[in-house]
């Protein structure tokens, strides 16, 4: 299959091959939209982040095969400027527990509810850059790498922001810490600059 | 259950985008690609074959020399533009090669002065359809020397018309949307935005009417609606960027001539204050695609684009100007400061001449 990076090269002449990102991405980034801002917005923010991506393509950077960390990045950015749904979609979350889709419905669910509830509310209050590295590893399914060319900062500092983050989480949602399984390579990636 | 299985297990489950909300988007985004000027590149590949029979092997060589050298063509095959059109564009190339263009002297700019409106069409989160008309204005200021930096300057965008009632604001939202603050590249050969130099190749384009477009149409083979609309885009396209010298535009107005369909669609067209005579060729897309002459000076006024049928979704109606371009030309001593290689922000990477910049909008290190 041609890489994404390729495809983005060609658009440059042929505008139109670009839709073939949307075929490929759309979906991830519906889905990691709607967990961060709800599916009301959730449509928007995809459609929008094509457009955008669209318009900025000569700003990709060709030397990543895949477009999905890029795409998600912009994404963020657009859930940012809608912050306002984001952080409805927390307060309500914080309030009522999460919707009856997102959690299954196994022994565990009350705990899961309450859990959840602890920390959608800590979520709300981590400082924006911690909170868009933490989701985007956790929701976007990026790994390290993928986190630091989405937010277009080194790695080590997508290392610190998701320690930063997760203690935090522990702490408000009273778990314990676990064996930290770990993603993201050791490897030190180029980055954007 | 760590922190992280746990955030991970919170929205598993949520669903796909509906196949609606997937299609709406594509649609949307396959629009907004069709807007974009598409630009015809060179196609070597493609040559036309005109003989056969004894001497295959000569005859070839000589097609492939005479096709080459534009000699032969497509040009004139199935006619030309209308009659009174064909003798207007002959008069206007006269009268290019009349007007000396204008001289920029050392540390002088050539200023291309673009103005320009487009449609853009927009559904909603409530699903309702409305259009407008989008101001984008550009001056570039070419150095005499073509070393020294050249400066893009890039108006902020607004809605100028707005087709439907009640969505004035919206319109508006959705003009400015990324293009609020006025934007200043500056660039050694043009190369804005970290790009290749600009060139061009004004100097490989034919004089000669007929070989001119025997070229064109060579070049443009494949690309379109249909091989005579999209020689007449390689004209406005190439009209459009404003340095097109006065024998070359002659040229090009002739071959415009050599056009099938092209007829004078407006005696007096006005554009941005400017009046000229409009040639314009209808397209099997349902649009007039018109490009606009002072017929005393053989200047470019510019070009339009007329609607031809009723849209379906939004009160935009057959007659309609749905985009057009005004191009001033002049000499100036000086363009405006500040901005840099990837204009108002962003940096290069990849090197010099990669076509790409960091993205002033994403959040950097800490």
């Amino acid at each position: 299959m041609t890489s994404d990076n390729e495809i983005i090269r060609r658009s440059w002449d042929n505008p139109a091959v670009f839709a073939e990102m949307y075929d490929r991405h759309a979906t991830s980034v519906y889905r990691y939209a709607a967990r961060r801002a709800g599916v009301d917005t959730a449509d928007d923010i995809m459609a929008e982040t094509f457009l955008v991506a669209f318009e900025r393509r000569n700003r990709f950077d060709s030397a990543f095969e895949s477009a999905l960390p890029w795409l998600l990045g912009i994404a963020t950015v657009l859930i940012r400027k809608q912050r306002g749904s984001e952080a409805r979609f927390l307060r309500a979350v914080v309030a009522s527990g999460p919707p009856a889709t997102v959690v299954e419905n196994h022994d565990d669910r009350l705990d899961a509810d309450l859990s959840i509830r602890a920390l959608a509310g800590a979520i709300r209050k981590l400082p924006a850059r911690d909170r868009d590295a933490l989701l985007l590893y956790a929701w976007g399914d990026l790994d390290y790498e993928g986190v630091a060319l989405a937010l277009n900062i080194p790695v080590g500092t997508v290392r610190s922001r998701l320690n930063r983050a997760r203690r935090v989480l522990r702490q408000s949602a009273g778990v314990a810490p676990a064996q930290e399984v770990d993603r993201g390579r050791t490897s030190t990636a180029p980055i954007v600059r | 259950m760590d922190e992280l299985q746990l955030l991970r297990s919170f929205g598993k489950d949520v669903a796909d985008p509906s196949a609606e909300a997937l299609s709406r988007g594509r649609r949307g985004l396959v629009e907004h690609i069709g807007q974009q000027p598409a630009i015809a590149r060179p196609n070597s590949k493609k040559r036309i074959a005109l003989f056969s029979g004894t001497s295959a092997l000569a005859a070839g060589a000589l097609v492939a020399t005479l096709v080459f050298t534009d000699v032969l063509g497509l040009a004139g095959w199935q006619g030309g533009a209308d009659a009174a059109a064909a003798s207007a564009l002959g008069n206007a190339a006269a009268a290019a090669i009349e007007n000396s263009d204008p001289v920029v002297g050392p540390g002088q700019y050539l200023k291309v002065d673009t103005e320009a409106a487009f449609m853009g069409q927009v559904q909603n989160a409530d699903w309702e359809n409305f259009a407008y008309l989008e101001s984008q204005n550009l001056q570039m200021y070419v150095p005499a020397d073509h070393s020294d930096e050249w400066v893009f300057v890039t108006e902020p965008r607004a809605a100028i018309k707005v087709f439907g009632e009640g969505f004035e604001e919206e319109a508006q939202e959705s003009a400015r949307a990324g293009f609020e603050e006025e934007q200043i590249s500056r660039a050694p050969f043009g190369g804005f935005d970290n790009s290749k130099p600009r060139g061009w190749r004004l100097d490989e384009l034919p004089r000669d009417p007929q070989r001119l477009l025997n070229y064109i149409y060579r070049i443009t083979a494949g690309h379109g609606v249909s091989a005579d609309g999209q020689a007449f885009d390689f004209i406005s396209t190439t009209l459009r960027t404003g340095v097109v010298p006065a024998e070359l535009r002659a040229a090009l107005y002739g071959a415009l001539a050599g056009i099938p369909g092209v007829e004078i669609t407006d005696e007096a067209a006005t554009l941005n204050g400017r009046t000229g005579v409009a040639f314009g060729r209808e397209e099997e897309d349902g649009f007039l695609y018109e490009i606009i002459i002072d017929p005393d000076s053989g200047l470019l006024i510019g070009e339009r684009i007329v609607q031809l049928v009723d849209s379906k979704l939004v009160p935009v109606f057959a007659g309609e100007i749905i985009g057009w371009t005004a191009i001033t030309t002049t000499v100036v001593d000086e363009a405006p400061p500040g901005g840099s290689l990837c204009g108002n922000g962003g940096e290069p990477v990849n090197g010099l001449g990669s076509g790409q910049c960091s993205d002033p909008n994403r959040p950097r290190t800490d």
